[in-house]
């Protein structure tokens, strides 16, 4: 953990002038000038113990250093830590979420670990489609909580990217960024050996934004997101309601020129739309 | 085909596009589906030899 240079104090409202918190995590005995030695949970946060005449409270540190230095102006309940490090209990690392917002960030971020072992959210299937995606991943990060380690102490949240610099390159610290975007338009991306921005990638192999950005989210590499073939639209079912002469007319019809009575009735409409269109 | 009369029901395959340019139309004319397609049918039948022709 670093530690800034400037450690700024404050009383603890609760206990006034007998102890203070620090901007760096730290709790001070005001009278005796002694810094509290925290005391790690078994869920990883980290507690001091309180005494106050007499009789002596348990408070969690990150919930003191938020309350002294961070607004609340909504209200909200829980105090997060952004990078995931649960005894990181620097002001910069905390903020105030809802209980909501702090599950999101749980299971997006990966820090929640289901009982068969694997983790949750984009970073975890980043990582276990490491393999398959086409790009090489260094030795440092085959460990998932190293690579979780390094994405949010560099800044990664819900709804970020781990975006290579160099797309001929691997993964590895120096060679990824987290952005807010998967994509960059001003930024050149090799794709089968041309080097194109992202629009001229999009007219070149006729896909839209939204669908390459959401293969390259889905894990695909470039290169396969954009060889992928377009995935044909649904068909929908339209259901109408005939009366039994009309509904005998098509069956005829349609047997007539050998064709479903979906497809005759189809036919129809199509017709109808090509005349309006001729029309207007 | 009046509301209270019994019909049958079809089921039309249709894609994306073409469910977009119905339901457009179904808001704009205020026609159903059903009656719009009944009344291709009787434009069809309008067309066809006499024996399909509508009944007056």
């Amino acid at each position: 953990m670093e530690m800034s240079s400037h450690e700024e104090w404050r009383e603890i409202e609760e206990v006034k002038g007998v102890y203070s918190v620090s901007n760096l995590g730290r709790i001070r005995n005001n009278r005796t000038g002694m810094v509290l030695k925290p005391v790690k949970l078994p869920k990883g946060y980290t507690k001091v113990n309180l005494k106050i005449n007499g009789k002596s409270i348990n408070k969690q540190i990150h919930r003191l250093v938020a309350i002294a230095f961070i607004d609340n102006p909504e209200n909200k309940a829980e105090v997060n830590h952004k990078n995931g490090v649960k005894d990181d209990n620097r002001v910069e690392n905390l903020e105030w979420v809802t209980q909501e917002e702090n599950l999101r960030h749980a299971y997006e971020t990966g820090l929640v670990r289901h009982k068969d072992g694997r983790y949750s959210g984009y970073l975890y299937h980043l990582w276990t489609t490491r393999n398959s995606r086409g790009y090489t991943w260094c030795d440092e990060w085959q460990d998932f909580l190293v690579f979780r380690e390094w994405c949010l102490g560099n800044g990664y949240s819900d709804g970020f990217y781990v975006v290579l610099k160099d797309s001929t390159k691997g993964y590895s610290p120096d060679n990824c960024y987290i952005s807010k975007t998967i994509v960059h338009p001003s930024k050149k991306y090799d794709c089968h050996g041309e080097l194109l921005d992202f629009k001229e990638i999009t007219e070149k192999y006729g896909l839209t934004e939204g669908c390459i950005k959401y293969r390259l989210h889905k894990g695909m590499s470039l290169e396969e997101a954009v060889m992928t073939p377009k995935v044909k639209s649904k068909e929908n079912n339209l259901r109408v309601r005939l009366s039994e002469r009309h509904y005998k007319y098509i069956l005829e019809k349609s047997q007539k020129a050998n064709m479903t009575a979906s497809a005759y009735v189809r036919e129809l409409i199509d017709k109808d739309i090509q005349e309006q269109k001729a029309k207007s | 085909m009046k509301d209270d009369e019994k019909g049958t029901y079809l089921r039309v395959l249709v894609d994306r596009e073409m469910l977009r340019y119905l339901l457009k139309r179904s808001d704009k004319n205020g026609e159903s589906m059903s009656k719009y397609v009944g009344r291709l049918i009787r434009l069809d039948m309008a067309s066809s030899p006499k024996d399909f022709s509508e009944k007056k």
